[in-house]
């Protein structure tokens, strides 16, 4: 999965694109933390992500905690699927705090 | 399950709980020490006290609050188990054995003897405490210090003064820190549990996350709670 930064504002959005796992949660870790730590403000987006798992969430959330610590804003953006159901599942939407459009499921 | 099969239930792993920690204590009274067998002892008098709160069974609460105090304080290293104490909590896990099975069958009324007995091993085991407890300051109506947090939850899934309001049950998950290195996903556990019945709220707790430097994926959420309303009720 490739992440690139990209300037807008003074704010680094990062997009994460594809999996958010076990498998790739400690490679990606650094990137995110360094984005964090270059920046005064972040926004990660993750509409590409297709699949996310415990792992995936926790790096989320590390980083969040991280932005809190820092005092510097963090938010996700553009929630696809597998990000909103894990955050939902978790009860994280309030950690968070940002907002989430919600979509009807179509079944 | 009505509110009888729920205590007979709780009457029944309360007793392998007590056999688990009469064992463990025999153990521990050759002067070994076993940190996991600390904390086994720990979970069980923690589960207990948890369960016996939410039947509203005060004494036992009370009494394994004390207990439970003790043998955290083990498990974090500021009391050594030796056999002396050991020999001490052994009465006391029969104690706790006999004010459950006295609570219920006599609908909460235990003899003053009983009674006399518990504070006379109370006194006994706080003499081991480091330092010297006192009366405890925690809550032991709800089994737990409550935070601001936690009180909100409690408020929100129905618990007020220790008692429950609804029949909810609160399901206590603390994963292993090898959890998601092992393959397994504390999120499967969720999603199963939302099979079972409807979760109403779930507090993920990651308080024990370590900083990013160094950080690996593992350790990271070892606790979550959730109710999730009643209990595995098979569909036919």
């Amino acid at each position: 999965m490739a992440t690139r930064t990209k300037k807008k504002q003074g704010t680094h959005i990062l997009p994460l694109e594809g999996e958010l796992t076990i498998y790739n949660a400690a490679e990606l870790k650094p990137s995110l933390i360094e984005a964090l730590h270059k920046g005064q403000e972040m926004e990660i987006d993750v509409s590409k992500i297709s699949e996310m798992d415990t792992a995936g969430l926790q790096l989320l959330l590390l980083t969040k905690r991280e932005a809190v610590n820092q005092n510097k804003p963090l938010r996700l953006i553009n929630h696809s699927d597998a990000v909103l159901e894990l955050i939902n599942l978790y009860n994280m939407a309030e950690y968070f705090g940002d907002p989430i459009i919600l979509k009807h499921k179509s079944d | 399950m009505n509110i009888d099969q729920a205590l007979l239930t709780f009457l029944e792993e309360s007793r392998e709980l007590l056999q688990q920690m009469e064992d463990a204590l025999l153990y521990l009274e050759t002067g070994e020490q076993n940190e996991e067998i600390v904390n086994a002892m720990f979970r069980a008098a923690h589960t207990i006290k948890g369960s016996a709160g939410l039947f509203s069974l005060d004494d036992v609460v009370t009494f394994t609050h004390v207990v439970e105090n003790i043998l955290d304080q083990v498990r974090s290293g500021e009391t050594r188990i030796t056999p002396d104490l050991a020999a001490i909590l052994l009465p006391c896990s029969d104690h706790i054995g006999t004010l459950i099975s006295e609570t219920i069958d006599k609908d909460g009324k235990i003899s003053a003897e009983l009674l006399a007995n518990g504070e006379l091993l109370l006194e006994k085991l706080k003499t081991f405490a480091n330092p010297p407890m006192g009366n405890s300051s925690n809550n032991p109506q709800t089994g737990m210090t409550s935070t601001p947090l936690e009180a909100a939850v409690l408020d929100k899934i129905g618990i007020e003064d220790g008692t429950v309001s609804t029949d909810n049950w609160h399901i206590s998950l603390r994963f292993g820190e090898d959890v998601l290195r092992n393959g397994m996903d504390p999120a499967s556990f969720l999603r199963y549990l939302s099979k079972l019945g409807e979760i109403v709220y779930v507090t993920t707790l990651f308080d024990r996350m370590p900083a990013p430097e160094p950080w690996t994926p593992n350790p990271a959420i070892s606790v979550s709670r959730l109710t999730s309303n009643r209990m595995p009720q098979r569909k036919r």
